[in-house]
């Protein structure tokens, strides 16, 4: 009996390891959630599932916005009708083409309550969609709503093949189908040999789960992975020096942030947040913490992110820091909590430290509460009275790649938590204002000055601990050209060829 | 008590509890100093046996670390590390003791990493020594919440029998039949990470084990005809038991919590790997250990040193229960 | 004999239940909820409601006490609020994987264990026995992460004997199970020694000794029989444990199973699945140890079922 378990599992490895000729191997943190693009906000999914499903249009990894469904539109002077003309001659994975019909299905499955997409709020703008013929589809706004376009780009509106379960069999239009799903171990799939543009150079890519990233490196370096995520920046010397290994460097939008919680003291007070902000050395963290992988931040959302321009720094300066705490009243500092997730972004809790010992060295005394990340969710989320929480670790991923949706959530006056994301409780009625037109207007060269202004105000009014935008490292074997790595946290294979 | 493995571990034991009392004077630095420039410097990394002009003794020099250039040793200055210098004051025993004496020290403007330094930078000799309190203050507290609900939930079950006996037994099976990991997440979640949660859970895991030796006894204790005969002759029957139960107890309850320090510091370590242990920057072994892992290719020694302080202390209780399971209980 | 078992399950019924009640209270107490997970961490209000909603969150607690137990009796679970699946489709993938690992481990752990606590017993405080039980305790006290890792740096990246991780050939079970059986190892060697010891002090096998009776294979298939009667309870007592306490080696080695499966649900704040894995741990727990109770008698028919 034990023999022919033993002589089956080795035809099972003897089998896998034929099927792995000509495919890509890459190894995440996280097995996907779901494969249902609505229903997944991790990016171990999205990256699964991008390459299944295409969106109306894409963004670039150089952050441009180029059409991919769809193949041009036709906005109402009002700006409250959009037309999308569809592109021709796709077809779903199962074989049925792609039409006006399946665009309208998608889109009313992905904001119907049922469904109840995380990322709804993305289009919930949206009054209608209707089919004007075959491949022209008609989508009715509820209000002027300039990002539409930006945010039919993120993976998770993705037009997906309705009336199926897509966590179980999904369906698409993109170069890769689906295979097989072993969950908390391996997704399969294989080249789409019906995609309507270029077909991808590898058979077959296949995404493996492993959690814990020392082992995820000994992977890539044994050779039984091609790619592994989110290398420790300790390591990037070791697996450079490795003659097979190479870790690619590429800047995130992912800011990491330490927010004040504007009702409480002394966070009331401008001259401490500024304090704060000069008393913190940035170059150092990202330095000798991170090694080198993070940008230090000049804004509050990151280069490549529409509306992005550098409005300011805080130079490192414990002098100034301690003369403008001691102008607040603070002559021989304060205490407080500093709250910090622990493993939920790189090296958080080693930047947390660092942090807790340079502020230190200008009289603040913070301890360090870690909770673990749901409970971490729900104590930042409580409403202003019930809030302890003075003063905790962040980080945002502007991953529409448009300055509304990193600053809309987070500043506007009617996002305070549990309503929004503004778990700072900011609240400047010019910045609202600004947010309000910035949003309603559909010029991108008054929007893009607008929002400068916003940043201005918010850096100026020390409205965070700016601290850096992160970089994805990620480690690759020689002999993977063409490996995609997107700003937004996915890991794209379209165009890999293996050598 | 001949026994050499014996005797090992009570070395062992003795010396760790000279550790926890004497910390501040051993560690050279405090635990909680950070240099970022000093970051995972390996141990013995500029360090010289001998002066620059051939004097005795052990020189330091100036060692850093950056991203671009890596390790760097400076070799034109050296400095001499001495017994017994002032450095900076310490208190200990919640403030009682106060001084600046330590062990050893380096008399010039540079650190002695005897151990190297770990992620953060901080001296890892330090971060150790600091820390010894920390596993015992785990391993007592949690022995101490399971003795208090084991042993009397045991007695009134084995002592009363019947239906509370069931009613006992049944909320002990749930207790064995529930993963303690999930009360560890519960507790951490509920009320941060921290070693109060760790101490919780390790000691509500070992109830059962409490709860079942005292059992145990009174039931074995409770029909012997002695027992019995001081009932027949009017004694109270309570008293009786006690006076024959409690020595009968005593020996397997002392062995078991000799190896429940041993385990409470494991489970620690265990909970720390999944992110659930002690507070940062608390020194604890377990954390230490487990932030240390993300380090084992390119620095081993961060592991390293806390991971053996852990299996000796670890082994040393075991050891000593051993010991004790021979020398009080040879039946055991 | 069957009385006995059909009575062991029903004494068994009220700890199911105390565990289900447990576990349903604890994973509510615990801050942070299902929508605010699946929603991440910038999601709005409206949004975070509708998750509830979709998910029969917003019912009051007792109704959703009520839907669990009817729903265990039917078989249904429900549905994980992480990914939407059904419960019992997650368990039935991820348990048999935790079962293979456990049992990989228990192999090891006997393999090793039992021949080597034999052997120490014949030659008390030989070098062989000291060296037998001084590994022996330095594998319970090794933190199983740490030894981990290290067998992965040593064996699979540094020598290449063996795959880094996953789940597939009988080589990648290796690792994982000498990891994980590791403590179990330990534990089962001491058991087998003491044992041994004390059935070779006893009085019929002095006096077969003394008698010049020592017929080597009567005497070791007398001893050996009376020696395993209390490693099968620790064998038992060890396989529940490592069914619940394989989440750190399956961490580790990226192992697909039910702790990994129940840690990141209880981060998930999933509560479906969190009851399901719990339930299903602690109904394994109970028939290891009932199973283990029948081949005791089996064993030792001394041992009477009344």
């Amino acid at each position: 009996m034990l023999r022919r378990i033993a002589a089956m599992l080795l035809v099972i490895g003897l089998f896998a390891l034929a099927a792995a000729q000509g495919t890509l191997i890459i190894a995440q943190g996280t097995d996907p959630a779901s494969l249902d693009a609505a229903k997944a906000t991790d990016s171990p999914s999205a990256t699964v599932y991008s390459h299944i499903y295409e969106t109306l249009y894409e963004l670039t990894a150089d952050g441009e916005v180029v059409p991919q469904l769809a193949t041009g539109v036709t906005v109402s002077s009002d700006n409250m009708t959009y037309v999308f003309d569809i592109r021709q001659g796709v077809t779903f994975h199962d074989g049925t083409p792609l039409t006006a019909n399946e665009v309208k299905a998608s889109i009313e499955q992905f904001l119907a309550p049922e469904t109840a997409a995380p990322f709804r709020f993305l289009l919930d703008r949206i009054a209608e969609v209707n089919v004007l013929d075959t491949y022209k589809v008609e989508v009715k706004l509820a209000s002027v709503f300039a990002p539409l376009i930006t945010h039919l780009t993120h993976s998770s509106t993705a037009i997906v093949k309705t009336g199926v379960d897509l966590d179980a069999t999904p369906i698409g239009t993109g170069p890769f189908e689906f295979v097989s799903w072993d969950r908390g171990q391996r997704v399969d799939l294989k080249r789409y040999e019906g995609y309507w543009g270029d077909k991808p150079g590898i058979d077959g890519l296949r995404f493996l789960a492993v959690p814990e990233s020392t082992t995820r490196m000994a992977l890539v370096e044994t050779g039984e992975a091609h790619v592994a995520v989110r290398v420790p920046p300790q390591d990037i010397a070791r697996l450079n020096a490795n003659p097979n290994v190479t870790v690619e460097q590429v800047s995130s939008v992912r800011t990491i942030y330490i927010y004040f919680n504007h009702t409480m003291e002394p966070f009331t007070d401008v001259r401490v947040r500024q304090a704060i902000n000069y008393a913190v050395d940035k170059e150092e963290l990202v330095e000798f913490v991170l090694g080198g992988a993070a940008r230090v931040s000049d804004a509050p959302i990151s280069p490549g992110v529409f509306g992005y321009t550098p409005v300011g720094s805080y130079e490192f300066d414990p002098e100034k820091a301690r003369e403008l705490l001691a102008e607040a009243g603070f002559p021989d500092g304060f205490s407080t909590t500093l709250y910090s997730p622990n493993g939920r972004y790189l090296q958080d809790i080693q930047v947390s430290e660092a942090i807790q010992s340079q502020l230190a060295r200008v009289g603040i005394d913070a301890q360090i509460e870690t909770l673990e990340w749901n409970a971490y969710l729900a104590k930042t989320n409580m409403p202003a009275e019930e809030n302890e929480v003075p003063f905790a670790m962040l980080g945002w991923g502007t991953v529409t790649g448009d300055a509304d949706y990193g600053h809309f959530a987070l500043f506007h006056s009617t996002q305070h938590v549990p309503n929004g994301s503004n778990r700072a409780f900011y609240a400047n009625p010019t910045v609202d204002a600004l947010l309000d037109q910035a949003r309603t207007n559909t010029d991108p060269a008054l929007r893009a000055v607008l929002y400068e202004e916003v940043m201005k105000l918010l850096w100026d009014d020390a409205a965070w601990l700016f601290l850096y935008s992160e970089t994805q490292l990620v480690a690759v074997r020689d002999g993977v050209e063409g490996l995609v790595i997107h700003p937004t946290e996915r890991y794209l294979a379209f165009d890999v060829s293996l050598r | 008590m001949r026994n050499p493995v014996a005797i090992f571990g009570m070395v062992v034991i003795g010396f760790f509890l000279v550790i926890v009392v004497l910390a501040p004077f051993i560690a050279p630095y405090s635990p909680t100093e950070q240099n970022l420039r000093a970051t995972y410097v390996p141990p013995g990394v500029g360090v010289a046996l001998g002066g620059p002009e051939g004097q005795l003794g052990i020189w330091v020099h100036p060692v850093t670390r950056s991203p671009t250039a890596g390790l760097r040793v400076d070799d034109s200055v050296a400095y001499p590390v001495r017994l017994f210098v002032r450095g900076s004051e310490w208190t200990w025993f919640f403030g009682l003791v106060k001084s600046d004496l330590r062990l050893f020290g380096v008399d010039g403007p540079v650190r002695f990493y005897l151990l190297g330094t770990d992620e953060q930078g901080r001296d890892l000799l330090s971060r150790l020594v600091h820390g010894a309190w920390i596993s015992l203050f785990i391993g007592l507290i949690s022995i101490a919440i399971g003795i208090g609900v084991g042993v009397p939930a045991g007695a009134i079950s084995g002592f009363l029998g019947g239906s509370t006996d069931m009613i006992v037994q049944r909320v002990i099976d749930t207790l064995l039949a529930f993963p303690g990991i999930l009360l560890a997440i519960v507790l951490v979640a509920t009320f941060g990470t921290g070693l109060t949660n760790v101490m919780i859970a390790v000691g509500v895991a070992s109830v059962p084990i409490y709860a079942r030796l005292v059992r145990g006894s009174v039931l074995q204790v409770k029909n012997r005809e002695y027992v019995e005969a001081a009932a027949a002759l009017g004694r109270n029957r309570l008293s009786t038991l006690a006076r024959h139960v409690i020595p009968n107890v005593m020996a397997p309850i002392i062995v078991q919590s000799s190896l429940q320090m041993a385990t409470a510091i494991l489970f620690a370590a265990g909970l720390g790997f999944l992110g659930l242990g002690a507070r940062p920057p608390q020194p604890e072994w377990g954390l230490m250990l487990a932030r240390g892992r993300e380090y084992l290719a390119v620095a081993p020694h961060v592991a390293t040193f806390p991971g053996i302080a852990i299996v000796m202390v670890v082994l040393g209780f075991n050891l000593l229960g051993d010991a004790l399971r021979d020398a009080l209980d040879p039946r055991m | 004999m069957l009385q006995y078992t059909l009575r062991r399950i029903l004494v068994a019924v009220p700890s199911v239940l105390g565990v289900m009640i447990i576990v349903f209270a604890m994973v509510r107490l615990a801050p942070g909820d299902p929508a605010q997970n699946l929603a991440g961490e910038f999601a709005d209000a409206e949004t975070i409601e509708l998750i509830r909603e979709r998910f029969g969150l917003n019912e009051p607690t007792h109704v959703q006490f009520y839907r669990f137990v009817t729903g265990v009796l039917q078989g249904d679970l429900g549905t994980s609020t992480r990914t939407y699946r059904p419960v019992t489709t997650d368990l039935a993938t991820f348990f048999p994987n935790t079962l293979e690992l456990a049992l990989g481990a228990i192999t090891i752990a006997l393999l090793f264990g039992i021949p080597s606590g034999i052997l120490a017993a014949l030659r008390p405080n030989s070098a062989f026995d000291l060296s037998v039980m001084i590994g022996a305790l330095i594998g319970v006290s090794m933190p199983v992460f740490w030894f981990g890792l290290l067998a992965i740096l040593i064996f699979s990246v540094q020598l290449g004997w063996f795959p880094v991780a996953g789940r597939g050939t009988l080589m990648h079970l290796v690792l994982p199970a000498i990891t994980l059986g590791l403590s179990s190892m330990a534990i089962i060697a001491r058991m087998t020694r003491s044992s041994m010891l004390e059935v070779l002090n006893q009085d019929f096998i002095r006096t077969a000794r003394a008698k010049g009776l020592f017929d080597r294979g009567v005497v070791m298939k007398h001893a050996l029989r009376n020696a395993l009667v209390p490693v099968v309870t620790v064998i038992g007592l060890q396989f529940g444990a490592l069914l619940a306490g394989a989440v750190i080696t399956e961490t580790v080695f990226s192992w697909p199973g039910i702790g990994r499966l129940l840690v990141d649900s209880i981060r998930a704040r999933d509560y479906p699945v969190v009851q399901g894995a719990v339930l299903l741990i602690a109904v394994s727990f109970i028939v290891v140890n009932l199973v283990v109770d029948l081949v005791y008698g089996f064993i030792d028919p001394r041992i009477r079922y009344d």
